[in-house]
């Protein structure tokens, strides 16, 4: 689930950077355990930095837990598009449907569904889609890890760029 | 074998001692006249309650950090969270933003407080105040979408 918000991908990095010097510290300790020391009596200093480990990763993924609130007023508000319902249904609409297993994927954007938001709703949605694609923060790349062929070419990524825009910009007036 | 366990809290002790020197990165509050969404947008009291409880530690530009924020690592931590959490929203720069991004901001609040991601909840476990109830996060999100729908109409 966490693999399909790029945030979370941001903030694992920069974990994982702050989490190098517990690692060499753990690793010193174990060592230092198992040279000087009989493992069944070092448990507490072996804990200490797996603790401290693990609390810096639950800081991460500690904004997991959901609460559901809100509901959406149906009505048909824009077209989309051939070549791009081509791009949602290639590289987007595998998570972002109301079947989806990905409850995180399905709480920001709902393509099946997304034709009927309100004016205002659609433009802070296509607002994000050009942003996330502006910044190559989906697909996401543990998703592309396993199906490289989902990914957005730059000519794909471009449209769908301009036709958010464009269709924000129409919105607005 | 007490000279180990003695060695260790040193070696611990050390180690504590010397990530203090480490500087934290934590940044610090500039807030800018006219700019901030208090003084921009219309924000009921009971709403601008919450939001300063439970936004505003990260999101804004009176950011108020508690004493362990000054202890490494958690300072690391914080510095962390209060400079990707401006870099996504900073109620302190409202004013900067443009109608259509103001607009999608506001739709990722009402989502993200909506749906439970934020606050985050290694913050709620800090900080009790900000631990919304199903009705708080309520006013939020209408807030945030009415506020979105008068943006949209001026």
């Amino acid at each position: 689930m966490e693999g399909k918000d790029p945030r979370f991908h941001r903030i694992n990095s920069i974990n994982f950077e702050l989490n190098k010097i517990f690692i060499y510290e753990f690793l010193f300790i174990v060592n230092l355990n198992i040279k000087k020391m009989k493992i069944r009596n070092s448990g507490l200093f072996v804990l200490l930095p797996v603790l401290t480990g693990a609390f810096l990763m639950l800081t991460a993924f500690g904004s997991l837990d959901s609460n559901p609130l809100g509901d959406v007023t149906p009505e048909e508000t824009i077209t989309i598009p051939d070549d791009i319902q081509g791009i949602f249904d290639k590289s987007c609409f595998g998570c972002h449907n109301s079947e989806s297993t990905s409850d995180k994927a399905k709480k920001k954007l709902l393509l099946d569904q997304f034709t009927e938001l309100s004016k205002v709703k659609l433009i802070g949605k296509l607002s994000e889609i050009a942003e996330t694609v502006e910044k190559n923060e989906m697909p996401p790349e543990k998703f592309l890890s396993k199906y490289p062929d989902k990914a957005l070419t730059n000519d794909e990524a471009k449209r769908l760029k301009e036709w958010a825009d464009k269709t924000t910009d129409d919105l607005m007036k | 074998m007490k000279k180990i366990i003695k060695i260790l809290l040193i070696f611990f002790l050390g180690i504590f001692v010397i990530i203090q020197f480490i500087p934290s990165g934590r940044p610090g509050n500039e807030p800018v006249a006219g700019q901030d969404i208090f003084e921009i947008a219309s924000i009921p009291d009971d709403v601008g309650v919450l939001l300063k409880n439970a936004c505003f530690d990260c999101h804004s530009q009176s950011v108020k950090y508690p004493w362990y924020s000054y202890v490494a690592p958690v300072s690391w931590l914080v510095a962390r969270d209060v400079k990707f959490g401006r870099e996504n929203l900073d109620f302190g720069k409202w004013g900067e933003l443009s109608k259509r991004d103001k607009m999608k901001i506001l739709g990722e609040i009402s989502d993200e407080v909506g749906d439970g991601f934020m606050p985050m909840q290694i913050y709620i476990t800090m900080h009790s105040e900000a631990n919304l109830s199903d009705e708080e996060r309520e006013l939020i999100v209408n807030w945030a979408e009415e506020l979105a729908e008068k943006i949209f109409e001026e």
